[in-house]
């Protein structure tokens, strides 16, 4: 009795092995035929973002920080401009540094003791090869809170968040 | 070549000739080098005429960037100021790098001559700009009838030194094409490069491109 229960259970257990094997399978050749994580794309140049704000690190910083999403994140791999499958490109558009997150109220003064920064960028991903918008957004907006005067801090939040919502976008494409 | 005096006004006008008509932009790549150190990059360059730019670099592999606001002859601004007065040693020399020259300065003694050369159809055109301790000289070369062989050659020198020289080819619609600029006395010879590999008139400048945050 207790011998045909183990005999039942190991031919479950190894059905049960070899279906999701099957699915593993399955779902790593719709993986590849899919090409990636965009579209026939394996390869990207990312070009500096055009910067519409007072602030000139930016252009390298969000550079950094699109490469980190397309690269470290999404798996992409960094490419000359001629070489490249897709091209990233994208501008700057505002960046507030100082926006009032939390006040403290006093006699005659309110104390900020909470700041955020923003930033907005316009980000396009193309297919050069076959001359397409794989993605594209316009006014993507992130902030992030810090204690003033630590804006580097914020800075970093929102540059964070950026990478997270070009990985959710990228990802949408899917 | 002998140059005779000419008038401010005219040489204005003509420097007024050498911008865009409209707000530009120019995307292109550098590379500068001196005797220590050798860096490529991109960058934008953004013009208001008649007299506002702003100058966006970027270092290799996005590495590093900065910015300045150059109103004329004067940096208003530039972030980090360092890195920028290392690139571009001498604010009239940026204008010519993009094929633009300033009118002279109100103190200047202006002269002028023209040059043709009817075996290669070409007309070269000089203008010496010269003040006390400083004197600019500008050769244009016209494109000819093919829309070929436009070039913008400036010179500049202080108490008789060259300070610096460049040549700047011009495409077929007379835009910036590429450029050299050579600072000899910076860090031992020193040399500044850019090809452009877009005019765009068509952008919209957002004020704030102007304005400094120190």
């Amino acid at each position: 009795m207790w011998r045909s229960i183990r005999r039942k259970s190991l031919r479950r257990l190894s059905g049960a092995v070899v279906a999701s094997a099957a699915c593993l399978g399955l779902a790593g050749c719709l993986y590849g035929f899919a090409g990636g994580t965009l579209p026939n794309v394996k390869t990207v140049a990312i070009l500096p973002f055009d910067n519409d704000t007072p602030e000139p690190r930016l252009t390298a910083e969000v550079s950094d920080a699109v490469r980190q999403a397309l690269e470290g994140r999404l798996g992409l791999r960094v490419a000359t401009e001629a070489t490249a499958d897709a091209i990233v490109r994208g501008r700057v558009v505002r960046y507030d540094p100082d926006v009032p997150q939390s006040v403290l109220a006093g006699i005659g003064q309110a104390t900020v003791t909470k700041r955020k920064v923003q930033i907005i960028v316009d980000v396009e991903i193309v297919n050069q090869r076959e001359g397409t918008t794989v993605w594209k957004r316009q006014g993507l907006s992130v902030d992030g809170d810090y204690d003033p005067p630590a804006e580097q801090e914020g800075r970093k939040l929102a540059l964070a968040k950026l990478v997270q919502q070009i990985v959710d976008g990228a990802q949408s494409q899917w | 070549m002998a140059l005779a005096p000419a008038s401010r006004d005219s040489a204005a006008h003509w420097a007024g000739t050498t911008l865009p008509r409209a707000p530009a932009l120019i995307r292109f790549r550098w590379h500068y080098q001196d005797e220590r150190i050798k860096y490529a990059g991109r960058g934008t360059v953004r013009i208001a005429p008649p007299d506002s730019l702003r100058f966006d670099y970027v270092g290799p592999l996005g590495l590093g960037s900065g910015a300045a606001v150059v109103i004329g002859d004067s940096v208003v601004w530039a972030d980090p100021d360092k890195d920028f007065r290392s690139l571009v040693p001498a604010v009239p020399m940026l204008w010519a790098a993009f094929a633009m020259v300033r009118p002279p300065a109100d103190g200047a003694t202006v002269f002028g001559t023209q040059l043709v050369d009817s075996l290669r159809h070409t007309r070269r055109v000089v203008w010496r700009f010269a003040q006390p301790e400083d004197t600019l000289d500008y050769v244009v070369t016209h494109l000819d009838s093919a829309g070929h062989g436009g070039m913008l050659e400036a010179e500049w020198r202080r108490r008789g030194k060259m300070v610096a020289r460049s040549w700047s080819r011009l495409d077929s619609l007379a835009h910036p094409a590429s450029a050299r600029s050579d600072f000899p006395e910076v860090s031992g010879g020193a040399r500044f490069e850019l090809t452009v590999v877009a005019f765009d008139t068509a952008q919209v400048f957002a004020p704030a491109v102007w304005r400094s945050r120190r």
